[in-house]
This record gives C-alpha cells, structure tokens and sequence, in this order.
C-alpha cells in the first residue's frame, strides 16, 4: 500500500477516535479529488490572538513525497502572521523546506508544526513585515488589534 | 639530519675506496665543485676515473621506498604547516585551500633538499643521488629547478586550464566526449609511464623523465647487494606486468565498443524508421544489464513473523513507507529503513531521516 493511502488510514483514525495532541488542534481533515491534495481546518490556539477562529490549510504531495516536503498554504488574505505571506498564504518554516524536511514526518507533524508556529511566531524570519516588526517592538496590544482586524472582518 | 647525514657518508666513503662519483672528466669536476659542496674531497684520491666505476643506476625498488619516506616526511611538515597556517588564518582558509598548501609544502621541502643541492631525507634513507640520463654527471641545479617547479605546481595549473578549457567548451557542442578523452588521454599516459617504470625502474616521476633526472645508488654495490637487488626489480616487474594486463582488458572491450558502435551507427539508422519505442527498450536493457532483475532477488518480507524474528512487532514497519519492512537495512546509526526506503532517501540527503546522523549509501547494511 502507498504511504498516502496508510497516512490517510491513520488520519481517519486519529479524528475520528480523537487524539491528545491533534483533537485540540485540528478541525477536520481530508484528502480532495485524490491522495495528493489535502485540505486541513485548524483551530487557533488559545492564548492567542487566533483564538476562536479556524483556519484553512491547503496540503499538496509533490510526486517525490515523502523524499520531498509537502506544499502547505494557508488560504490567500486570510492568514495574519509573522511567518505567512499574508498575499498567498505561503508559510515559512525550516522543515517543510528541502534542507530540514525529514521523511520520517508525516502530514500530521507537519500540521502540528504549523500549529505550534501560530503559538510562537518567529519574528527574525518573517514573511509579514509589519507583524514581525510589531512583536520585535512586543507591542502585544497593536499585535492583537492588527490580528483581530483581518480575522475578525 | 644534516650532520648526521654527512657523518654516514663519510664512513661509507671510508668503507668504500672505489667509490666515485659520475664525473668522468675534469671539465665535470670542475662544474661539480660548484654543484654540491661534499664532491671535492671524494674526488680528491681519484686520480683516473674509469667507466667501469660509475655508480650504478638504482632499481625500482629503492625509488618507490624514498618516494614513501619523503611523502611520510612531506606529511609531518604539512602537519606543522597547516597548524601555522591555522593560527594565522583560521581553519575556514585551510578547508578552502588544501592543494596550495600541499603545493607549497612540496616547494618548500624540495627547495630546501634537492635544489640546495642536498638530498631528501628519503633519497639519504636508501642513498640514492641525482645523475643526468647518461649516468656520467650530476644533474645542473636549472633542471632541478625546472623539475621542481613543474612537479610540484605542474598537475595543479595543468587541471585549472583544462577547467577552464572544458568550461569554455561547454558552451560549444560536444563537450562531454572531449572532456572525456582528455582524461583517458592523461590517465593512459600515467599508466604506460608506470609501466615502463616497473619494468625499467628509472624515472618514478614523469616530470623526472621530462627532465631527465636519474637516480644512482650512491655507494658500491657489491655482488650480494646487487643479486638482492636484482631479485626485487624483478618482483616489480610482475607489477608492470599486471599494470599491462589491467590496461589491456580495460582497452579491450572499449575500442571493441567504438568498432561496434561506429559499425551500428549505419543499422541503427535503419532501425529508428521502424519503432522509436522498439529502440528505447532495447537500450534500457542493455543498460540494466547485469543487475539482477527484481524477480530474481529473494526479498526479506517483515510481514512474514519468522523473518528475522529477534525484531520486535513494535518496530517491524519502516517509518518512511510505513509498511512492514522489505529488506531492512541500517544506516550507521542502527535505525532500521527499508532498504530501496533508505537508499532512496540518501540520494536526496546523507543523513539518517530520524536522528540526522551522517549517512553515506555506501554505510547502509542490509540485515540478512
């Protein structure tokens, strides 16, 4: 069996008899048209300004997968964030780049990683400026106030 | 090393009245004098020099072992250099440049030994002295000059203008083949020079044979010596003849390749009307062949319990297909991986996916 078909038999299992690590954080999760397409809702960790908003992730499998990362979006004009281009979506982390990605993970790590990313923004690399320049001056009212802004609208 | 040096000469030179250096006229002792500093005093008790007295040219075997001495000697000193170096520049310019320091070690040794006029602590260990081709002179200090020069920065320019030759050639066609052949060229040439070198035993160096710089043997052989000596060239001899076999089976089959291929051009013109396809798995074949087809091998299956039983049910699944391992295999660090999993993994990156200790293809075992 392919390694898409038994992280897809695992992911059904996980969400359906709910796990400790993933059950907080994912919404639902599940593979479009086929196995190399997967559309992911999560939740905003709380004790964040994402809190009480879910947000959609767009997975694709390159053909390499799992030698190669997977492409992961956040929906375009959606996402304020440090690390997201807030234009496309696009999400910069070390391992779903090629030179940290490691085929031991899988989907889930990797929604998980990105779930710790909304917890703990890096402000040194970001892909939104003005997000990032607000947490290196640790305005936390203005961060708040400029996520709430476009989350919230 | 220097005193000690002249010391042992100097007993040799007692041991040995006929010992005579490859002057045969006076002229040359004259021009001797102003060569090496020790060749008055032994030509002093010569009075008449015959040809019959010439120092014996030396043999294979005592070239290699002075060759091995000066390069464990050449080792010690780029040690101590590349410390120097260390401490001036940082580690980071001695990663950057390994082949000039290694060039300027070179120099720096030869310079202090051969060009000086003195020996290299090899040389001195099997006593072994530079004459020209002919066996009657010393060798003029311009052509150790020479021979330094180009044996020590000669490969190294050489390999740079064919990068950027090759690199100019690139943008022309056919690149590849070139390059290819200027490779062959000088490797095939190396290996006859090695060859004549083992049945010969004369110029170790091929910049020694440019400039015609050869070794004598510098004491008196006696009839022992020489019968011990004569056997051991002749053990290297079965060394050239081995060098001859190896270049013959490899050029073989090559030029038989290019016979075939030059003859196959004109049917294969014929042939590509046909089918293109027809053509394409005809060639995969023929490139796969000798590996065996994948029926032929008998797999490991870890579905199977009675398969290496000593693994746990717990860890029987690879972690990169998530089934249950086929031909597992372990990296150094001892994660198991599904052999063609972790073979494949590899290409993209040397590292073991789980704890991203190096990992090179060649290190992955495959349990059996």
């Amino acid at each position: 069996m392919s390694r898409a078909a038994k992280e897809y038999k695992t992911i059904t299992k996980v969400l359906k008899e709910g796990d400790e690590v993933y059950s907080q954080l994912i919404v639902g999760m599940e593979p479009k048209e086929d196995l190399t397409r997967w559309e992911a809702l999560i939740r905003g960790p709380s004790g964040t300004p994402y809190e009480g908003c879910n947000f959609r992730l767009h997975l694709s499998l390159p053909q390499e997968y799992p030698m190669s990362p997977p492409y992961v979006k956040f929906e375009p004009y959606a996402m304020p964030h440090a690390n997201v281009d807030f234009r496309t979506g696009e999400i910069c982390l070390d391992i779903l780049t090629k030179q940290h990605w490691s085929p031991a993970w899988d989907l889930l790590h990797v929604v998980q990683a990105i779930g710790q990313l909304l917890d703990e923004p890096v402000s040194s690399s970001p892909l939104n400026v003005d997000i990032a320049n607000i947490l290196k001056a640790n305005d936390m009212n203005a961060y708040y106030g400029l996520v709430h802004y476009y989350i919230k609208s | 090393m220097h005193k000690s040096s002249s010391i042992i000469k100097a007993a040799v030179e007692r041991n040995n009245p006929y010992r005579i250096y490859p002057e045969s006229s006076l002229t040359g002792f004259a021009l001797s004098t102003m060569e090496d500093g020790q060749k008055p005093q032994q030509l002093k008790d010569k009075s008449t020099v015959d040809s019959a007295l010439l120092l014996p040219f030396a043999d294979a075997p005592s070239i290699v072992q002075a060759h091995q001495k000066d390069d464990q000697i050449e080792s010690t000193l780029s040690g101590k250099i590349e410390e120097v170096v260390k401490s001036l520049k940082g580690q980071l310019y001695l990663n950057e440049h390994p082949k000039e320091i290694s060039i300027a070690v070179k120099l720096l040794y030869l310079s202090l030994t051969t060009l000086v006029g003195n020996r290299t602590l090899g040389e001195e260990y099997v006593d072994l002295i530079y004459i020209n081709n002919r066996g009657n002179r010393l060798v003029q200090r311009y052509k150790k000059l020479l021979f330094i020069l180009t044996y020590t920065l000669g490969p190294y320019l050489g390999s740079k203008i064919l990068k950027r030759w090759s690199k100019s050639q690139e943008e022309s066609e056919d690149h590849d083949e070139k390059k290819m052949s200027w490779k062959d060229i000088t490797n095939t040439l190396l290996n006859v020079h090695m060859m004549i070198f083992y049945f010969k035993g004369a110029y170790y160096d091929i910049f020694k044979r440019v400039f015609g710089l050869r070794y004598a043997i510098g004491h008196k052989v006696e009839d022992e010596e020489s019968k011990f000596r004569q056997t051991s060239s002749n053990s290297y001899k079965i060394l050239g003849y081995f060098l001859l076999f190896q270049s013959v089976f490899k050029g073989v089959p090559a030029i038989l390749q290019q016979l075939k291929s030059l003859l196959g051009q004109t049917s294969k013109s014929l042939s590509n009307l046909e089918s293109e396809k027809h053509l394409k798995g005809g060639r995969d074949q023929s490139e796969i062949k000798g590996v065996p087809n994948d029926s032929q091998i008998s797999h490991i299956n870890l579905e199977d319990p009675s398969q290496l039983p000593f693994i746990p049910s717990a860890s029987r699944n690879c972690i990169l297909c998530l089934n249950e391992m086929t031909d597992p295999s372990c990296p150094p660090c001892g994660h198991l991986f599904c052999w063609a999993c972790i073979m494949n993994w590899c290409k993209e990156r040397e590292e073991c996916p789980l704890c991203r200790q190096r990992c090179l293809r060649q290190q992955i075992l495959p349990l059996r």
